[in-house]
């Protein structure tokens, strides 16, 4: 996982404090990251953690912000609601999924850059198509409810809370790695039958993800984060 | 979720099995076993028990340790190989070369109690899936992200019948669950439809798209292997 180092002596010591644990791996990690650490370490985490709200905000309906933190105001209630209690659940629009693609493109472009940009903006680009099936008149051929193969729920939003940093490493080429575990989620309307299911499904993740910096800002160019050890979904 | 790198099969393992370390030992050890057995890629007469393999799946949905098996903390591919095996597929405790464009040779094998050998064909989605696609006559189809209904694809959601999921659509496999309904009503509210039982997190009856569950459902790529009559 670390490859680089700031300098054979930064090198050396890593080496060294890898026997007393995590923490100590943090305290060295921190040291090494800027002339101030704390201020650049906490910059680093931030961001890797709004690109990871970014990251679950893909196909986000009603995720429009461009500061992920703005569109978790946006889940819908937990429950089953009935076609008649609500429709607008039922049902997109053409200019609704435009608009939820363009507020993800926007986003992704501001938390990530390289190629899990590159990939991620392909994933976003899928959702149109993805949800097509949900702007057909509730009924008509295509829709849902008459087509098995029908895509049969479309987020509203996502994130991911307790998001909990291990360690911040930061490397030779001016880069650093954010590491540690967070709980990622969305919230889901299932459109099926004659009512409408919605869920927020939830799992913890372990994430590692190195931010580079453009400009003034730090952004994720590689990007992973598998389901903890026995915690699919 | 992994962009910018390629995932590793030690990762995989770590998802779906104990560390690949351990299940690399595993192969080289399995020739020990005492059932030496080498099997050919033909089919057999004797058809793959759909009903078998799936009514172990119910037998076992939640329950754990196992009588015969090793378990494991992301163990939804073990699950689904001991599911298969109860439906009739025999282990490959020799080098076994199957057939088709899938060709390759690997073992598939597990034991419990003291002597703990699996290969990661065995414990592994992503080997798992490549060896069930081997299988007699038997074939794989490819679910993108943005066309999963509540049926799995006609002609792949009979009973026995495998899936493999992707969670970031990134190629590579990371998760299995066995068809155990061919059409009917969860049993955890998830939808009717095609269901399935699983391991790592245990479900049983769950509708097979896991739309309820997933949070990476948006990006969630679905393998389907259709097990052919005829394998064994």
């Amino acid at each position: 996982m670390i490859k680089m180092f700031s300098s054979r002596r930064a090198a050396k010591l890593f080496g060294l404090v890898c026997a007393g644990g995590v923490a100590a791996s943090v305290a060295f990690a921190a040291t090494a990251a800027s002339d101030d650490p704390g201020k650049q370490d906490a910059a680093i985490t931030e961001a890797a953690r709004l690109a990871m709200e970014a990251r679950y905000q893909i196909g986000a309906i009603d995720a429009l912000a461009t500061n992920p933190d703005a569109n978790t105001s946006s889940v819908v209630a937990k429950g089953v609601y009935t076609r008649s209690a609500r429709p607008a659940l039922r049902q997109l629009t053409d200019g609704k999924v435009a608009a939820a693609h363009d507020a993800s493109a926007k986003r992704l472009n501001r938390y990530f850059t390289g190629d899990a940009l590159t990939q991620l903006l392909a994933a976003n680009d899928r959702q149109p198509e993805r949800y097509q099936p949900l702007t057909v008149t509730d009924g008509d051929p295509g829709s849902p409810a008459v087509t098995p193969s029908a895509t049969p729920a479309y987020i509203t939003t996502g994130g991911a809370d307790a998001f909990t940093v291990a360690t911040v490493i930061s490397d030779e080429g001016g880069g650093a790695t954010v590491t540690g575990t967070a709980s990622t989620w969305v919230n889901t309307v299932i459109v099926e039958g004659g009512s409408t299911e919605v869920a927020t499904p939830k799992s913890t993740v372990n994430f590692t993800i190195h931010l580079v910096k453009v400009g003034n800002d730090w952004k994720a160019d590689r990007y992973e984060d598998p389901f903890a050890e026995g915690d699919a979904p | 979720m992994q962009i910018g790198e390629s995932q590793s099969d030690s990762n995989h393992a770590g998802r779906s099995g104990r560390p690949r370390r351990r299940a690399i030992l595993a192969a080289a050890s399995v020739s020990t076993l005492t059932v030496l057995q080498l099997l050919s890629s033909a089919g057999s007469a004797q058809a793959y028990d759909r009903s078998a393999a799936a009514s172990y799946a119910d037998t076992y949905w939640n329950s754990r340790p196992y009588p015969q098996y090793p378990g494991f903390d992301d163990d939804c591919t073990n699950f689904v190989s001991q599911a298969l095996h109860a439906g009739g597929i025999k282990f490959r405790n020799a080098p076994y070369t199957w057939s088709g464009s899938n060709s390759a040779t690997a073992y598939w094998a597990a034991m419990g109690g003291a002597a703990e050998y699996w290969t990661t064909t065995w414990s592994v989605a992503k080997t798992n899936a490549t060896f069930t696609n081997g299988l007699y006559n038997s074939k794989m189809t490819v679910v993108p992200a943005n066309s999963q209904g509540s049926q799995a694809p006609v002609g792949y959601r009979q009973l026995g019948d495998v899936v493999y999921y992707d969670w970031d659509g990134d190629g590579a496999i990371n998760h299995a669950s066995m068809i155990t309904v061919n059409g009917g009503t969860s049993s955890d509210n998830s939808g009717t439809g095609t269901l399935v039982d699983q391991h790592t997190t245990d479900r049983r009856h769950t509708l097979w798209n896991l739309v309820k569950w997933n949070q990476q459902v948006a990006t969630t790529t679905y393998y389907v292997v259709s097990v052919a009559d005829g394998a064994s």
